[in-house]
């Protein structure tokens, strides 16, 4: 048994080591060539990308059977006792518990993180960037955003495991799908 | 294969899993599931349209790039601002719901409606501006295609389109939050908690908006 | 966390007759509503055809009886161009939209999804009830694109609406492209909302509400038909949302999403527009379109799995790969959109990679067909009239599924693209297989549905010459195609005036033949509508179960109860295909059976 857990884990350390290498990769090929071949480079980066989720699939899929995530990531719904005597703690001083075992200041403190986000994406646009790297990063950090507003002001995280892997694969699939239409727009340029 | 046993009644296979019927599996109630599902309908909706302006944008030769840091993104920025301090009452709300506190609740979603109406108010004059400047769904100001030589005009229909239907999500978000303020005796806190799924969501969807439609389009200094 | 309570319905039947049978929000009743919605449907659209039919098979012959339906369309006796477009148009839509959207899944997963989970109601049954009248509304500003334009009896750019003449309107100089688009536009958006509003409902009822004991794995596979033909819809009718907000901007406001530069139109330079694409709009539509075609099918694969193992009295073989295989065709049917677009002039390095997706959905439609073939395998068949029609859908599967691999690669797609090969694929596999399904739904759950009988006798005579009916029809098309006629023209070769391709001038007998197939099958179909009026009323009396079948449905009597299981709730014993199994007393082991040892899921 314990000989098989650690050849799992070597297994999957390699997979997410791959994982990684192949974004690396993609972030390589943005870096030096910055798009410039066009359409060449999307394909380049998206493939890669690609195999990199190809390589990750294995492991995610193992954190997610053995509950590693859920221990990391989801705190459960019966806190353990020394939270909820923290949390009596907390209420007792005036701070808003949350059923959830979350108090309210965990969220003022995303909304913080929020307006620091927009805060940099509009320095950004004061400074002047390049157009690329300002799209690259501008996408980051409304991803980020988007994942914090998801997790927590929707409360996605609190939530079970399973309605998470329903609404966010699905959603991201079908958008990151759409990205197929880009090297049309890129040839319709090329056209004009 | 199918087994049966002659002699034994067995008793029925019940749970061993939520997901085995008779249980919520994603121990979601029946409403904020179906929330959960409009979101990401409504999410594929915003997708297809900002994918659409980006192709336009990429297939273009030249795209105006109208905002000044100084008003407009300034003004843009309060927006944000606004909406994203909505989120925030929304949040407050809830969890005062959550603690059967309707009061505390219906006050925190009035701040939320103010917050709201406030973006939907600053993103009129917003709108009035850039049509006192000229700027029309099927063309641009004659000035911008001085600066812009053959911008395209479609800046102003993926512009007035994409915001527009944002604007319509977030007036027909106020009045769904008026309906549960209003009569927040009759709603229950997973109510509300849904409700503030879908607020959230138009605040999610503003930070994508903004970032690709403001910021990428800051006039050069 | 506070633990959720499953919703108890309090259901109480509704009295007046408003409530129990127009706004209803039972979804018995929605489910018969969008049942005969879809007929009603039916009828126009075959009426379109046999037009259509009349037109090609004798263009230029004059017909008094045409120049009184078309007083203006078609003046002289002849179906006008125009006229003919716009009946192409109407009737690809009505068909796609209200009928094969409407009827598998609205019609019978309304019906049948809560009995066959062992639920009371669809989980917002105020919603469900929405979405019906939305569609309703929908089909009325359809009729009305019909009538708003002289000449014509509707928008003339067929059912994908191709930009930049969708777009145009009135600079377009054809009839039927200023209101009649437009109204067509606001339908198909209307539509839109009613789809995935009732796609989310279904998706929550079949997670929620499902009876103690009913695993996923014990689902009949018509369930999982329905449930994924949910999916695909909440996921893709957005889209198409979206792409007709925009289209209906490019219409009224006079943007140009789709709508290029330099465009010479009607003789004329359109000067107001520049800078769309029209690849945009194939694009957003087809991302719809392809997960549409199996939005129509699906339902149907899902009822002829549940009826071939009811009336093979095997189980269903390998239900977990038919599972499997209905997710993965899911699935990869978001990925192909492209294929409809080979030669639109899209990148062609995309080409490959749709080419190669595509291709790959061969592989679980195989699977099911293979698994389908299992099941019939040494069985002891009774061939009743919905177990024909479901060895139909398989064949017809089939026929229309391998053409798909034809048509699936780039090379022999540049032949082969916008020809009546095209047209002969579509209409093998979702123009008659899904109505096959479609029909023996009909005949296997009316009983239930309507506590009669449907005739048997006169069922198989409806079979046997709609299958040779259609298969008349349509083999003919492919032959054509590949003989290079092209599809959406008025005539290929008109012998009256001598105008037309000379090179087809060789396929006139065969258009011919089609023509009279069409004119007989139409004419068929009048069996099946007389079958069903008539067993609605005179129909022999059903009993709780007539086909012996095993899933909940059959526990309930026939027509069921307002709240399905009069107020208990069934709890779930066994998978849903337990047929024939060894030992058991009679041949078929009800789900809900608790006499015998717990099996299967
Ligand atoms: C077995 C897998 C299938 C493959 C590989 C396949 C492939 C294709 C391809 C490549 C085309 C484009 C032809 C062209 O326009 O040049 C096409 C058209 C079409 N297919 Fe399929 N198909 C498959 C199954 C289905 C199914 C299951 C349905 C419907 C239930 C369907 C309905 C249609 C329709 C409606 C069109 C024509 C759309 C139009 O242009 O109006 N196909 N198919
Ligand atoms: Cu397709």
């Amino acid at each position: 048994m314990e000989h098989q857990s650690k050849e799992t884990k070597f297994f999957n350390m390699t997979l997410l080591l791959l994982a990684g290498g192949a974004v690396l990769v993609a972030a390589w090929d943005v870096a030096v060539s910055r798009f410039r071949g066009g359409t060449d480079d999307l394909f380049f980066v998206l493939v890669a990308l690609l195999v990199a989720l190809l390589f990750a699939t294995p492991p995610i899929l193992f954190g997610i059977r053995t509950g590693w995530f859920h221990e990391k990531f989801v705190i459960d719904d019966e806190p353990p006792a020394t939270e909820a005597a923290a949390e009596a703690h907390a209420e007792a001083h005036g701070v808003e518990g949350e059923s959830h075992g979350v108090s309210n200041r965990l969220f003022i403190l995303v909304w913080i993180a929020l307006l620091g986000l927009t805060g940099l994406e509009v320095l950004l646009g004061y400074v002047q960037l390049r157009n690329d790297l300002m799209l690259t990063i501008l996408m980051g950090a409304s991803i980020i955003k988007a994942a914090l507003i998801m997790a927590y002001f929707m409360h996605l995280r609190f939530e079970r495991m399973s309605l998470v892997l329903t609404v966010v694969p699905a959603i991201v699939v079908c958008l990151c799908l759409m990205l197929i239409l880009f090297p049309d727009s890129f040839r319709l340029f090329h056209l004009r | 294969m199918v087994e049966v046993g002659a002699h034994a009644t067995a008793e029925p296979l019940v749970g061993a899993s939520d997901w085995d019927g008779g249980a919520l599996p994603y121990r979601v109630g029946h409403k904020k599931l179906g929330m959960w599902l409009f979101i990401m309908s409504d999410s594929l909706t915003f997708g297809a349209l900002l994918i659409a302006y980006s192709y336009a944008r990429i297939s273009s030769v030249a795209w105006p790039r109208p905002f000044p840091f100084f008003p407009s993104i300034v003004f843009s920025s309060v927006m944000t601002l606004c909406l994203l301090s909505s989120s925030l009452t929304m949040v407050m709300a809830v969890s005062a719901a959550k603690k059967r506190d309707k009061k505390r609740a219906r006050k925190w979603i009035f701040a939320t409606m103010f917050f709201g109406a406030a973006f939907v108010i600053l993103h009129m004059i917003e709108w009035g501006h850039l049509i006192g400047d000229g700027l029309m769904a099927f063309e641009l100001p004659e000035e911008w295609l001085k600066i812009w030589p053959g911008a395209s005009p479609l800046f102003g229909a993926t512009f007035f389109g994409i915001t527009g239907l944002h604007m319509f999500h977030v007036f027909s978000g106020l009045c769904y939050l008026g309906i549960i303020a209003l009569f927040i005796k009759r709603f229950d806190d997973e109510d509300v908690e849904i409700s503030g799924l879908y607020w959230h969501f138009v605040d999610l969807v503003w930070m994508f908006v903004f970032p690709l439609i403001y910021l990428l389009s800051i006039k050069p200094s | 966390m506070a633990e959720h309570e499953v919703a108890v319905h309090a259901h109480h039947p509704p009295t007046g007759f408003i409530k129990k049978y127009i706004f209803s929000v039972d979804h018995k009743v929605i489910g018969i509503q969008y049942y005969f919605l879809a007929i009603f449907s039916v009828i126009i659209g075959l009426v379109m055809s046999v037009l259509m039919r009349l037109q090609l098979g004798w263009p230029g012959h004059q017909f008094g009886f045409l120049k009184s339906i078309f007083p203006i369309g078609a003046a002289d006796g002849t179906i006008s161009p125009e006229l003919y477009l716009s009946l192409v148009t109407m009737h690809g839509t009505i068909m796609v939209f209200f009928v094969l959207t409407t009827a598998p899944q609205g019609g019978f997963g309304n019906y049948f999804l809560p009995i066959q989970i062992g639920a009371a109601d669809m989980a917002f049954p105020v919603l469900n009830m929405l979405s019906f009248w939305t569609t309703f509304v929908a089909l009325l500003v359809m009729i009305g694109a019909i009538f708003v334009e002289s000449g014509v009896v509707g928008p003339i750019g067929g059912w994908t609406g191709y930009a930049p003449l969708s777009a145009l309107g009135e600079a377009s100089g054809q009839k039927g492209q200023t209101y009649g688009v437009v109204l067509w536009i606001i339908s198909i958006a209307i539509f839109c909302i009613a789809s995935l509003l009732g796609a989310l409902n279904f998706i929550t009822t079949m997670l929620n509400m499902r009876a103690k004991g009913m695993s996923l794995m014990r689902l009949p596979l018509s369930c999982w038909g329905w449930f994924t033909t949910a999916v695909l819809a909440l996921l893709s009718f957005p889209v198409l949302l979206a792409g007709g907000v925009l289209l209906l901007l490019d219409h009224l406001a006079g943007t140009s999403f789709f709508i290029p530069a330099n465009l010479f139109v009607n003789d004329k330079l359109i000067t107001e527009h520049a800078g769309g694409s029209p690849i945009m709009w194939q694009h957003l539509f087809w991302f719809f379109g392809h997960p549409e075609v199996y939005i129509a099918i699906l339902p149907g694969m899902g009822a002829t799995s549940h009826i071939l193992a009811t009336f093979a009295r095997k189980p269903i073989f390998g239900y977990r790969a038919m599972v499997y295989a209905i997710f993965a065709i899911g699935l990869l049917g978001f990925f192909v959109w492209g294929h409809h677009m080979f030669i639109s002039g899209m990148d062609p390095r995309t080409g490959m990679m749709f080419s190669l997706v595509t291709l790959t959905i061969g592989v679980p439609s195989a699977i099911k067909t293979f698994n389908w073939l299992g099941t019939l395998w040494g069985a002891r068949i009774r061939f009743t009239t919905a177990m024909l029609f479901s060895i139909g859908f398989v064949s017809l599967f089939v026929s229309g599924g391998v053409t798909g691999m034809f048509l699936g690669q780039t090379s022999l797609d540049l032949q082969l693209h916008d020809t009546y090969f095209v047209v002969g694929h579509f209409h093998m596999i979702m123009g008659v297989a899904a109505i096959f399904g479609m029909f023996a739904g009909t005949y296997y759950w009316f009983p239930k549905m309507f506590g009669r009988m449907m005739g048997e006798g006169i069922g198989k005579v409806h079979f046997w010459l709609t299958f040779i009916g259609v298969n008349a029809i349509f083999i003919p098309m492919h032959i054509m195609g590949i003989a290079g006629a092209p599809r959406r023209y008025a005539f290929h070769w008109n012998e009256v005036t001598g105008e037309g391709f000379e090179f087809l001038k060789g396929i006139v007998p065969v258009t011919k033949f089609v023509s009279y197939a069409a004119f007989f099958t139409a004419a068929v179909q009048i069996l099946f509508f007389a079958n069903l009026v008539w067993s609605m009323y005179k129909g022999k009396k059903a009993s709780v179960n007539p086909w012996e079948a095993t899933s909940l449905e059959w526990t309930v009597p026939s027509p069921p109860p307002h709240d399905n299981f009069g107020g208990h709730e069934p709890v779930v014993h066994h998978g849903p295909y337990e047929y024939s199994v060894p030992g058991a007393k009679t041949d078929f082991i009800m789900q809900t059976d608790p006499a015998i040892a717990e099996t299967g899921g």
